[in-house]
């Protein structure tokens, strides 16, 4: 028997928004998003994500599915505007009328014992008013919570979905070292070849080489790799937003597309980083050959523009 | 056309829903009786109201309250309407269900409300299934309701119609239409329920006897048609009340709840048998116990995996596991709990593309454990460890309570025995805690 027919064009979107998150994420946003999709029409879906900047990526890609798969999708911060949980519910009812996607962001924040005791009691009421995914975005600590003090609602759960910023880095420091030395060396081609006129785009590529170079060194602990991997990522980022925007500076404007291309690329390498200890803490026997062959591909595009 | 499981997993994605408790007759039921270890759950629960099903004997006592127990999503509902059709077959009985959470506002809920709820949809019943009261009998309650819904409240005038259905005489229709102005207020959570419960208190002696007389005639007139001889009251959904609320409502207010002369069956959270508050005052020695996949002494309870795989199997296609090893271990780690199976189910169809493989099922065990963890304290794990290598039952903390309210912990035979979920086994903390453990004395 085939798959029920409106899945073709959802599950193409499904895959093509994983595509934008960082690998470490495909597997919990595919899941999410399958349960979105393709789950009954009640659920109550608890998402582990404390950093804002990662929900907001994963919300913009959620949003793509859910268009695609023909779901109406809205967010509801809780703040002050509520002055209580039976004001939240009777907002949930509301927004149920209108949409099958309920984005519940700051819980965290706003829930206390109480509210999530009395949150509690409107499961059943939920269920019966408010046909609509529930969608609620929380912290480690606040799940702990929902399982204290909502134990019903805990009960319902239709599953969790963690999004851990923080990287765990496995067993492989050999090939994390030389996946490095090959970004780095990326970088460095990258000021030879455009000059980095730019003060931004200097002090940007600059402090990027200077993290490579850290994150290079034998018997680093772990505890300070995490950030500066996270720092890395966020520079090159930010060298991609400049170059973006068209702020570069002195370079030539024909060559941003390659520039652009070269960020991406470096991008890519950091994520495959990430992507290669999570994989090595999850499958300890799995160091794919084809990371470190990605990897090189990358350093041979900088060197091939930047001829170092 | 016989019942066909879903043949794809976004179809079985689809329906797996677990705020659904299965109605009687449902293809996806699965007989469980033999597999919890309850085959007598039913008969004791039929002798408490006077019949033994294996004699057809039938000596009913004038009441009976009954508390049945069980895990959160252990399939208490769905356990209770299999009974109900039972006792509706003997013929001796006619069970009137009364679901609290439909009718009712389970978040603040008290007797008061039960009462009028129940005799709301005994009356529905009556009048729906053709039954005649004569209005002399239908008079004491029909008067007691209509003193409470037009109690002017605030100096309020009462709506022109309540006031004509009140003035009435006395009709099954009538009655109904002021029970269900009540049973309404309490469940909107109207501005005149305090009001009015507070009448339903003040005058509940004359309200009970009342409603007593009515169940009486109720059950002349099911006698006389050859339906039943006795009504039971099954009131579902009262294991939801809050905390403090399922205090109140089966400790302090047991005397009222007894003051009702029928059968009546409460569905009540696992956490109240084991608070050591009820004394004796209701009948709460009845659990439903959970699906055993193993004896107290480490054999293999083949009914146990039997009916688990029937009900895993009722849910998704065989062809979609790639053999019968993952079914196998899907049933191993649900621990017997119907809810957690379907959960296990559930991470397979969201990790799976096509076909649910070992790999997939590994990955569902993990991330079921993960969750888990997201609530276990260090000293839990101690706990658990002790609880799984101590032959003992020696009774309950609080912290044994909320292991068992969220599930690490799971209990069979009637609470005879418990064992941890085996999900939570996989986690370090409990391996750590078990390498901790002093070791277990020969």
């Amino acid at each position: 028997m085939n798959a029920p027919a409106p899945t073709f064009d959802a599950e193409q979107a499904r895959l093509a928004a994983a595509a934008h998150l960082q690998p470490a994420h495909f597997v919990e946003f595919q899941r999410l998003a399958k349960s979105l999709i393709h789950g009954p029409q009640f659920q109550l879906l608890i998402v582990d994500c404390r950093d804002e900047r990662l929900r907001a990526k994963v919300l913009l890609a959620l949003a793509q599915v859910q268009q695609q798969a023909g779901l109406r999708g809205v967010e509801l911060a809780l703040n002050d505007d509520l002055s209580n949980v039976q004001a939240l519910e009777a907002r949930l009812v509301d927004l149920a009328a209108e949409h099958q996607v309920i984005h519940l962001l700051d819980a965290s924040i706003w829930m206390d014992a109480t509210r999530w005791e009395s949150f509690n009691l409107l499961r059943e009421r939920l269920s019966a008013s408010v046909r609509a995914r529930l969608v609620i975005w929380l912290n480690e600590v606040s799940i702990a919570q929902v399982a204290r003090y909502s134990p019903d609602i805990w009960a319902w759960r239709s599953g969790v979905y963690p999004f851990p910023q923080k990287i765990i880095f496995g067993n492989s420091p050999g090939i994390f070292s030389s996946g490095l030395g090959i970004i780095q060396n990326g970088l460095i081609s990258s000021i030879a070849f455009f000059g980095g006129d730019e003060i931004n785009f200097q002090k940007h590529v600059g402090r990027s080489v200077e993290i490579s170079d850290w994150l290079n060194r034998p018997h680093v602990p772990n505890e300070i790799r995490v950030p500066l991997v996270e720092e890395l990522n966020d520079l090159l980022s930010g060298l991609h937003d400049i170059v973006s925007h068209g702020q570069g500076g002195a370079i030539p404007n024909e060559f941003y597309p390659v520039i652009k291309e070269c960020l991406i690329r470096a991008l890519k390498g950091v994520e495959m980083l990430k992507w290669m200890v999570m994989r090595d803490h999850i499958f300890p026997n799995e160091c794919s050959e084809n990371i470190v062959l990605e990897l090189r591909l990358l350093d041979q595009l900088f060197r091939g523009h930047g001829g170092s | 056309m016989s019942y066909q499981p879903p043949q794809h997993l976004l179809e079985v994605l689809q329906k797996i829903q677990y705020e659904e408790a299965l109605p009687a007759g449902d293809p996806r039921y699965v007989e469980t009786q033999t597999a919890r270890g309850s085959e007598r759950t039913f008969s004791r629960l039929a002798k408490k109201i006077g019949w033994d099903p294996a004699s057809n004997q039938f000596f009913p006592p004038s009441q009976s309250h009954v508390l049945f127990f069980g895990h959160v999503g252990s399939g208490k509902t769905t356990e209770l309407r299999q009974y109900a059709q039972r006792l509706n077959d003997s013929k001796r009985f006619c069970v009137v269900e009364v679901d609290a959470v439909d009718k009712l506002d389970v978040n603040n809920l008290q007797y008061t409300d039960a009462l009028m709820a129940m005799a709301e949809t005994l009356v529905k019943y009556l009048n729906q299934s053709g039954y005649r009261i004569d209005e002399a009998d239908l008079a004491p309650l029909h008067q007691a309701v209509a003193r409470v819904v037009t109690t002017r409240i605030d100096g309020r005038e009462v709506s022109a119609e309540l006031k004509t259905t009140a003035e009435a005489g006395a009709s099954l229709l009538g009655l109904f239409k002021l029970l269900a102005t009540f049973t309404a207020a309490a469940k909107t959570n109207a501005s005149n329920k305090t009001e009015w419960r507070r009448e339903v208190s003040n005058h509940f002696t004359a309200l009970a006897g009342a409603f007593n007389h009515l169940i009486r005639q109720a059950e002349a007139a099911l006698h006389k048609a050859g339906r039943a001889e006795r009504l039971v009251f099954l009131l579902d959904g009262i294991d939801k009340l809050r905390g403090d609320d399922t205090q109140r409502f089966f400790v302090q207010d047991a005397e009222q709840l007894l003051s009702i002369q029928a059968f009546v069956i409460y569905t009540a959270p696992l956490h109240l048998k084991y608070g050591g508050q009820l004394a004796g005052k209701l009948d709460a020695d009845l659990v439903l116990p959970m699906i055993k996949l193993q004896e107290r002494d480490g054999s293999r309870c083949e009914a146990g995996w039997t009916a688990l795989r029937d009900l895993l199997l009722r849910r998704i296609a065989r062809k979609l596991f790639a053999s019968d090893a993952e079914i196998t271990r899907l049933v191993e780690h649900s621990g017997g709990h119907p809810r957690e199976l379907l959960r296990l189910l559930k991470l397979c169809c969201e990790y799976a593309d096509d076909l649910i493989d070992a790999a997939t099922v590994e990955r569902a065990l993990s991330q079921l454990a993960a969750d888990y963890r997201y609530f276990l304290e260090p000293d839990d794990y101690t706990l658990l460890v002790q609880l799984d290598h101590n032959e003992i039952h020696a009774g309950n903390d609080e912290r044994t309570r909320q292991l068992l309210y969220r599930l690490a912990l799971l209990q069979y035979n009637d609470g005879s025995w418990r064992r941890s979920h085996p999900v939570v086994r996989r986690l370090e903390g409990y391996q750590r805690a078990l390498r901790d453990a002093p070791p277990v004395a020969p």
